[in-house]
């Protein structure tokens, strides 16, 4: 409950945000019926989001669903184009793509930049480190001295872990996967990642180990992200947003990814 | 049968237990030796894996440095460095150390300009060799970070370590160091995904022994393995298995190889117990299928051996009844006869043979007839058939024959026998001789009648002596009907009388003789007591166990009766109810007892009614009899009640006054003051039935204690003194004493010697002279003397009375008489004695002789001498008695001739009527008057009175006793004219007599 309340005020906030930057004519609505495409960015190392499997390069993952069910809903193809937490706000804002759909965390810094519809994910922050990792063992083993944590660059955890961790030095990497191979390889101790991340890289990698926060962590709302300024096309994303929600879409999606103890209704 | 099936399913059992332990015990070596397998398949996974990562880090080391050039392009080098990280975890960094051994180049910017020293790294080798060698553990995170670390300085297995291994390569002629630290997590992350750490683990070392990787958390990295390494015999082989004990009871199932490339061993565990779980679970799986199985087959088994068993136990019992019953049959002691339906024997049994006396060959075929007595009629036999047609069964008695004729009682009963559809198959015939039944029945008949008829009770007790029957006889005699008797105990009849003592000994005779015999007071219903002659015997069984008592009684109140009679008959005078004698005798013995004891004096007083036998006389022995119950009822008043009364017979009483006094003579004083009570009371005037009467006893007493005298000298003693009384002249009290009883012994005894004295010719005859006036001898009077050859010469006043009691008077006076006529014909014969008188005395006795009359005039005709010349002697005593029958004999004397002197004239009741009717020539003067005849007066008047009498009578006066002259002056003046005494001669023997006679002759 306490979860839908901030996610309801951040929302609240960027819509206020939008309004400010109206002015351009052309919708970009228009733009995409008339191309018959919509870009939707992705992250393709995103797993159960957006994922890019690298033995058959098939996407899979519940906004690749969503993105087809928009192309759907607007009578258009749909193209993806890789993207990044890192490069997200670049490519959203230099129109690489229409709208940006790989459950991206809603933060201060990206709701300057972006326009959110309203979120249909939300989680907790999770940490991964190795089965053979003696000295973390529970959440509060990470922010100890000599403890290495990594992050993507540009994801919701960098500002979140740079604010909140005190005696561990923090790894920033921007190389894909490079979180993976940091932790693997025993430079870093763990790295900081979202629910969907986590439990699809549980799966597959055995040498992995899940260490959950006691209680709520940082808990970040997840949403699509356009441009600001183009009131038409958000609102038919934010419409598209509402009709997934609605005519259970989304659930069935989330179901589908095991993503429904995340999805926000 | 039942062992069998024990032991089959014992041996069963045993082969399914054995199999079951088999296939678990191969199933164990299976699961082990699987263990081995899985342990040996994991070692040789992680060592490819670690010897391919080994290799891959060899390949990537070589192909980062260019080595063509003296001098390569740091940065490049480390940019490939960073490039090949990306792709292999197992390289945490990848750096470069010059020919110094800093590093120059690294991945991690931290590790530059560290000096590392590579020296010690394995395999041993020079600084130029371009081979791959591994250093021991560090410590940390990379070089930067970290430390070596040394058995010194262990680490803990928590802490991040890495592995430094360095490749020597060759850049143009210079040897360059490519330095890796390899990240140890991730060969463990393989080795955690293969091998659970509850099922095992793995290790790793240098082949220096060094523990460079355990997946166990408490081992210390670093050190050296000694505990695998030891183990490991790597100079032999490569690779093998062990089985590893850790101690506590758990093994690990160890193998090991060795790196094909790299001097690296792995090692892996696997927990015995893990390898055994899927071997200990399918045992359980095995148990629980074949336990069952196996209760199951036991419990078939318990349940088929039950059943044989009861069918076995069946079967023995049919034999058991089966050999019962042939044993019955054959051991019966009746008879048993099975015969076809046409009645033929066709079986019998031994007792058969014994009781009719056939043999086998006999009687089998033939018709039970052969027994028939011919005492039973036809229509006894009708009957019978009729009734085993009817109900298939009779049951009677009949005579029956033996074989040898002999005729006997038997009891029999025929049943049918059916088969098992109700087809008659046979008659059976069961007979029992019992003529000795018979016998006994009419013996027990008699015994019921004895028992109902006796006269005396019978009473039947159990051992516990409680009653089981009682005969009518009891009922009549006890009061008690049977029922209330039978079940009780005989004390109900008990009278109290006897005490523990009688009832013990009663037990001890029946126990020890077996019965009892003896009187018993017992108590009838109404609570009468009377007494019971009983006899109870204890009847015995064959054992000699006491069973039954019974005792037999009669009522013997009547028979106690008469011997109360009896008692008082032989203990009781009839006629005053006194006691008699013989109780006397008893109470005074008893008396003397007591006295004896208590030092008491005691007396008799022995009484006797002075002249009763003149009141029996005179009135009859009816009045006489009055007085005697008189006198017992006063003589009883008289004294205690304690003091004993007896008659003794006739008039003679005696009273035993016991226990009077300590003292004699205070006890003579109170004896004497009783004694006088007692002759008061008799004295006085007796009332009988027609008449008043007077009588009076004389008493002797005699006091006793102690038991010095014998009841019978005790009574004489009495006795004696009573007679003193009776001498002092009646109704007196005289107490014995010792010289009166002497005396008495004394003339007891003159009285036994006296018997034979005349035989013995000790009497003899003495003369005293008589004279006349003159002085001339008249005559004589012949005085018997008896010259005992003992005591000499004994007085006649001493043995006379004694003769006089005794009778022997009578053969004395007959020989005096005898003796005094043979010396009167002697006299006769001399002209000078013929005229002498001879004086013989006659005693009352002897006068009272019917045929003394006659005796005199025998004697006259036998001694020719004059009669006149003897003078018979009487005392008034004889005269008194009857006076008519005397003066008849007197007379008949006087006319034979003789004379007739009265002897002690004056002594007695001497009357002149009697002087008047007696025919006397004489009459003697007592001599106690002559005596004193010159002194006293009285005898003067007396003397001359009895002169003067006689001379009125004419009679002849004779005066005896004259000693003196003037005795015989006075005498001869008055008119005497014979003179007897002293004076003239004392009583001499006849030849000192004749003598005398002669010289006064002369």
């Amino acid at each position: 409950m306490r979860i839908l309340a901030f996610v309801l005020m951040l929302a609240t906030g960027t819509m206020s945000l939008n309004s400010i930057a109206e002015g351009r004519t052309e919708s970009r609505l228009e733009r995409v019926k008339e191309a018959e495409r919509v870009r939707v960015c992705i992250w393709p190392d995103y797993y159960s989001i957006t994922y890019r499997n690298p033995k058959t390069l098939k996407l899979s993952g519940i906004d690749i669903d969503m993105a087809n069910e928009l192309g759907n809903d607007l009578g258009v193809s749909v193209q993806f184009v890789d993207s990044s937490f890192g490069k997200l706000i670049e490519d959203v804002t230099q129109d690489r793509c229409d709208i940006a759909m790989f459950a991206i965390g809603i933060t201060p810094l990206r709701a300057q930049k972006l326009r959110f519809t309203p979120p249909h994910l939300a989680s907790d922050i999770f940490a991964i480190t190795t089965k053979s990792n003696r000295r973390i063992k529970v959440w509060s083993d990470i922010d100890m001295r000599g403890s290495v944590v990594a992050v993507a660059k540009g994801t919701l955890h960098e500002p979140v872990m740079k604010e909140r961790l005190k005696a561990a030095q923090l790894l920033v990497l921007d190389t894909p996967f490079a979180r993976e191979q940091e932790v693997e390889s025993g430079r870093a101790d763990v790295f900081m990642t979202d629910y969907p991340y986590s439990q699809r890289f549980l799966v597959n990698n055995d040498w992995a180990r899940l260490v959950s926060p006691t209680g709520i962590y940082h808990v970040t709302p997840y949403a699509y992200a356009v441009m600001p300024g183009d009131d038409a096309w958000f609102n038919r994303i934010e419409r598209f947003v509402s009709d997934i929600k609605r005519d259970g879409r989304l659930w069935a999606s989330a179901k589908k990814h095991k993503l429904d103890p995340i999805v926000v209704k | 049968m039942q062992k069998h099936i024990i032991w089959a399913t014992s041996l069963f059992l045993a082969a399914m237990a054995g199999l079951t332990v088999y296939a678990s015990w191969r199933l164990h070596d299976s699961a082990i030796a699987n263990g081995f397998e899985i342990s040996e398949m994991h070692t040789r996974s992680f060592e490819d894996f670690l010897t391919q990562n080994l290799r891959i880090i060899e390949l990537a080391a070589i192909n980062s440095v260019p080595q063509e050039t003296d001098k390569p392009n740091l940065k490049e080098i480390e940019a490939t460095f960073v490039k090949v990280l990306r792709q292999t975890p197992i390289m945490r960094s990848m750096s470069l150390l010059d020919e110094r051994g800093v590093i120059v180049a690294s991945s991690n910017p931290g590790n530059i300009g560290l000096s590392i020293v590579t020296d010690s790294y394995l395999p041993a080798a020079g600084p130029d060799q371009p081979i791959m060698r591994i250093g021991s553990l560090w410590l940390g995170r990379d070089f930067s970070d970290g430390r070596e670390i040394s058995p010194q300085h262990p680490a803990d297995a928590s802490e991040q370590t890495f592995i430094p291994i360095a490749r020597t390569l060759m850049t143009g002629n210079r040897p360059v160091v490519v330095l890796v630290a390899l990240n140890p997590d991730y060969v463990m992350n393989f080795m955690l995904q293969k091998i659970n750490p509850i099922e095992g683990g793995g290790e790793v070392l240098r082949y220096d022994g060094t523990l460079l990787l355990d997946s166990d958390v408490s081992s210390v990295m670093g050190l050296l393995g000694k505990g695998i390494w030891d183990d490991l015999k790597l100079s032999e082989v490569e690779s093998g298995s062990y089985e590893k004990d850790l101690g506590g009871g758990k093994k690990d199932l160890v193998s090991f190889r060795a790196s094909r490339l790299y001097p690296v061993v792995v090692v892996t565990h696997i927990h015995r117990e893990y390898a055994l779980q899927r071997w200990m679970a399918e045992v359980k799986t095995l148990l629980m299928v074949v336990i069952p199985a196996l209760l199951t087959v036991i419990l078939i088994s318990f349940l088929y051996y039950r059943r044989q068993s009861l069918a076995l136990r069946q079967k023995a019992e049919i034999e058991r009844i089966q050999r019962m019953n042939a044993t019955v049959f054959e051991s019966s002691t009746e008879a048993i006869m099975i015969t076809d339906l046409d009645g033929n024997l066709v079986s019998v049994n031994a007792a058969f043979f014994r009781i009719t006396g056939y043999e086998a060959g006999e009687v089998l075929g033939k018709n039970p007839k052969i027994l028939s007595s011919g005492k039973q009629d036809r229509a006894f036999y009708q009957k019978m058939w009729a009734s085993i047609a009817q109900s298939g069964f009779w049951q009677g008695e009949l005579i029956n024959r033996r074989k040898d004729g002999a005729y006997y009682d038997a009891a029999l009963s025929i049943s049918v026998s059916r088969d098992g559809g109700g087809t008659l198959q046979h008659y059976v015939g069961v007979a029992s001789d019992i003529t000795s039944r018979k016998a006994a029945e009419k013996r027990l008949k008699l015994s019921a009648s004895v028992f109902s008829h006796a006269n005396e009770a019978i009473l039947i007790a159990d051992v516990d002596g409680t009653i089981l029957d009682v005969n009518e006889a009891f009922c009549n005699i006890t009061g008690y009907a049977r029922d209330e008797v039978i079940g009780k105990n005989p004390r109900i009849l008990g009278s109290g009388r006897h005490d523990r003592e009688f009832y013990a000994i009663m037990w001890r005779n029946l126990i020890e003789k077996g019965f009892h015999y003896g009187e018993i007071w017992n108590k009838r219903k109404n609570g009468e007591i009377y007494p019971e002659m009983q006899t109870i015997s204890a009847v015995r069984d064959e054992h000699g166990n006491i069973v039954h008592y019974v005792s037999l009684f009669s009522d013997i109140t009547e028979r106690k009766n008469a011997e109360d009679e009896i008692r008082n008959l032989a203990f009781y005078d009839v006629l005053t109810q006194l006691p008699n004698r013989r109780l006397l005798m008893e109470r005074i013995n008893s008396a003397r007892l007591s006295n004896a004891r208590s030092h008491h004096y005691g007396a008799l007083l022995f009484l006797d009614l002075d002249k009763f036998k003149v009141l029996n006389d005179t009135l009859g022995h009816d009045q006489g009899d009055l007085l005697l119950i008189e006198v017992a009822q006063r003589l009883r008043s008289c004294v205690r009640e304690m003091d004993t009364v007896a008659r003794m017979g006739g008039d003679e009483f005696v009273v035993l006054l016991d226990d009077v006094d300590e003292s004699p003579d205070v006890t003579s004083r109170k004896v004497a003051l009783i004694a006088e009570k007692v002759r008061v009371s008799l004295s006085a005037p007796y009332q009988l039935k027609h008449a008043s009467y007077m009588s009076s006893p004389s008493i002797g007493v005699v006091l006793f204690c102690g038991e010095s005298e014998t009841v019978e000298s005790l009574i004489k003693q009495a006795d004696m003194a009573m007679y003193k009384a009776k001498d002092s002249g009646r109704n007196t009290v005289r107490f014995f004493d010792p010289e009166m009883q002497l005396a008495v012994e004394t003339r007891a005894s003159l009285e036994a010697d006296l018997r034979h004295a005349i035989s013995k010719q000790q009497l003899h005859l003495y003369y005293q002279v008589q004279v006349d006036n003159e002085r001339r001898p008249i005559g004589a009077e012949a005085l018997v003397r008896w010259i005992h050859p003992v005591r000499g010469m004994v007085s006649p006043g001493q043995f006379i009375p004694i003769a006089e009691e005794s009778s022997l008077i009578i053969e004395l006076g007959d020989w005096v008489l005898k003796t005094a006529c043979r010396q009167l014909a002697t006299w006769a014969g001399a002209d000078s004695s013929r005229t002498l008188t001879l004086a013989v005395n006659v005693s009352a006795q002897q006068f009272k002789q019917d045929d003394f009359v006659i005796k005199i005039e025998r004697l006259l005709g036998v001694y020719r001498f004059s009669p006149a010349s003897l003078k018979l002697e009487l005392t008034e005593g004889v005269v008194l008695n009857s006076v008519s029958e005397v003066v008849g004999k007197m007379h008949a004397l006087k006319a034979l001739g003789i004379q007739i002197s009265l002897d002690d004239f004056g002594t007695g009741y001497s009357s002149l009527s009697y002087l008047k009717i007696l025919p006397l020539d004489q009459i003697k003067i007592d001599q106690s008057f002559v005596r004193d005849i010159t002194t006293d007066p009285n005898d003067e008047v007396m003397v001359k009175t009895i002169i003067d009498m006689a001379q009125n009578f004419r009679l002849n006066v004779i005066a005896e006793g004259v000693e003196t002259e003037s005795q015989l002056a006075f005498l001869k003046q008055n008119g005497c004219m014979a003179y007897q005494g002293y004076l003239f001669g004392k009583p001499v023997a006849i030849e000192q007599f004749e003598n005398l006679l002669n010289s006064s002759l002369s």
